[in-house]
């Protein structure tokens, strides 16, 4: 199957709850400036202690970059669907290469309402062995998401998120993205 | 849908990152780990772009240490003059992963460079330079627009009467339509010619509103020395499909002609942007990644009627070999292409030709190998059709490598 299904965004419901938690979100954000977590190195020994950490819980890790237009557009949405999910596992990867201004992409998170969520970004700026290692057919486009279910077993899709359907997965009322 | 297991991902993973950083030398360019080497020597460089001149003399131009470094090698790589370097940029260079300065000669020696830097906001601004006594020193930067929000991918080629010409992706219009409240995909592909040998610029012109934002462009010379653009537009509906457009008419664009129909309608930056060659009988020879919903990977096709139609496209690499990059040339005789291939540790280079202008190719070959991360292959003739891999490597350095045994 095409893993680029359901990339197609849908339009979200504006509703005065979503715009609530949206208001909330933003003074998070505005907290997070002061709580935000410092983007970790992605290398082999915290990916895999953070992730034995959570073994048996649901896990969404986000890849996004401040050289992506369309991660930088959605990532706002990114902080709200955080904030209406506040006991979900979300983690951001930055996968911007060579150089990256780690300041800069905790302005992004932390204007975007994701400051205070676990972050990680490419130790060396190099990336081709890690994004082998992620799934040897990840060919580096951004934004691509990972949902790691309960049991282990991953889906993956690139492009900009269906959060109805991120909703929907997390409820357990699909068992994949697609 | 596929299914990993996040276990086993985590174990290779720990395998593969806690291999020792590469260190050692290539045709004496030390090359430390990639994190301790912050100078601007050609050995510190993450891409590094090359042409050669009408006399044979090899020119290569990089980004290392925040300053773009211009040199050139007369024994095909082996050694390099002592580089001239560009003034420093009051914003950082553009080190996208689809992004470099690149270089091209004239056939009177003139030599035009062009870079892009982002600024505080992520905007990039793109530059030119020329020098007019053989590479010894370069003008100072001009931006290629006067105003724009944002350039990136620019690209110049130099025509055989000695004129410039120069295309980029550009945010203008999509700024402007923002402002407007109006919705706008993407951004546009822009060009501007210098208006004779050697000269300025003339003021940009939008070839083709929304194109995809986030690859490289490729332009390559028709029969008639027309340059033909090679891009990844926006369709109807989203869908972010390649296209081509030649400039003929006196220089103007010409008609769009999509190169596949791969049906990518995705949001997302696939950071993989295209190549374009033409051969002789002005045969069209196209690489691209497609990440679409009816093709996905890596692929090639050729059009014999000035890209109005292309062949059916022919997948190139195998799976599980995270094939990419693909890059083609064509010479008088024979068309190149390579690609990278991985295998989790190891990069090599695959090389294929064709000696029937691309209707049939032979097998695959491993042109060259990497142990570490490398820049993308690309491939550079001589005016004799002598085919070169142009090929950055963090373990081997930079290497110049000849695609048939040197007469």
């Amino acid at each position: 199957m095409n893993v680029f299904q359901g990339a197609t965004p849908t339009p979200r419901r504006r509703n005065t709850a979503v715009a609530l938690l949206a208001a909330a979100a933003s003074l998070l954000s505005i907290t997070a400036v002061w709580a935000a977590e410092p983007l970790r190195n992605l290398d082999a020994a915290t990916w895999k202690a953070f992730a034995e950490s959570r073994q048996g819980r649901p896990m969404i890790v986000h890849f996004w970059g401040l050289t992506c237009g369309n991660c930088m557009v959605e990532l706002k949405d990114w902080g709200r669907f955080a904030a209406e999910h506040p006991g979900t596992e979300i983690v951001l990867v930055n996968w911007d290469r060579r150089n990256a201004d780690r300041k800069r992409m905790g302005t992004a998170l932390t204007e975007s309402g994701l400051g205070h969520l676990p972050s990680f970004a490419l130790a060396d700026g190099y990336e081709e062995k890690l994004r082998f290692a992620v799934d040897h057919d990840w060919q580096g486009e951004l934004p691509y998401t990972r949902l790691v279910a309960g049991d282990g077993s991953v889906t993956t899709f690139s492009g900009t998120a269906d959060f109805t359907k991120l909703t929907q997965w997390l409820d357990g009322t699909i068992k994949h993205y697609d | 849908m596929r299914k990993y297991l996040l276990a086993g991902a985590s174990a290779a993973l720990l395998a593969l990152i806690t291999a020792p950083p590469a260190a050692q030398a290539h045709n004496g360019h030390h090359h430390g780990p990639a994190t301790a080497c912050k100078t601007t020597e050609l050995a510190c460089a993450s891409v590094v772009s090359t042409t050669f001149g009408s006399d044979g003399k090899l020119w290569l131009v990089w980004a290392a240490g925040g300053r773009i470094s211009v040199a050139s090698s007369t024994d095909l790589g082996q050694h390099i003059s002592t580089p001239v370097m560009l003034p420093k940029t009051e914003s950082g260079l553009d080190d996208g992963p689809d992004a470099r300065a690149k270089i091209a000669v004239g056939s009177a020696g003139e030599v035009i460079v062009t870079f892009a830097t982002r600024d505080e906001k992520y905007n990039g601004h793109a530059f030119i330079t020329r020098s007019n006594d053989g590479g010894k020193t370069f003008a100072t930067p001009e931006p290629i627009t006067s105003n724009s929000p944002s350039q990136r991918f620019e690209t110049a080629v130099i025509t055989p009467d000695g004129r410039a010409f120069v295309a980029w992706i550009d945010k203008r219009n999509m700024a402007a339509a923002k402002k407007a409240g109006i919705p706008y995909e993407g951004a546009a592909l822009a060009y501007a010619w210098s208006d004779k040998t050697g000269g300025k610029l003339e003021t940009a012109t939008i070839a083709r509103d929304n194109t995809c934002e986030c690859c490289r462009i490729s332009v390559a010379f028709d029969a008639a020395s027309e340059p033909v653009v090679m891009f990844r537009n926006i369709f109807d509906g989203g869908i972010r499909d390649h296209a081509v457009i030649a400039f003929s008419n006196a220089g103007k664009p010409g008609e769009l002609h999509r190169v596949s129909d791969d049906d990518a309608k995705i949001d997302a930056c696939p950071h993989q942007g295209p190549t374009l060659a033409i051969g002789p009988q002005d045969v069209y020879h196209a690489t691209w990644f497609a990440l679409g919903r009816k093709l996905k990977g890596n692929y090639y096709a050729r059009s014999e009627d000035n890209g109005k139609t292309f062949s059916t496209p022919v997948h190139l690499g195998r799976t599980g070999t995270q094939t990419s990059r693909p890059y083609v040339l064509a010479t008088a005789n024979k068309v190149y292409l390579v690609y990278k291939s991985f295998d989790g540790e190891k990069t090599d280079i695959e090389l294929m030709t064709s000696a029937d202008a691309g209707k049939t190719w032979d097998a695959p070959r491993v042109a060259a190998s990497t142990g570490d991360e490398s820049d993308h292959p690309l491939l550079v003739a001589d005016k004799t059709g002598n085919a070169y891999l142009s090929w950055m490597t963090v373990k081997d350095g930079y290497r110049l490598i000849p695609l048939e045994p040197q007469s």
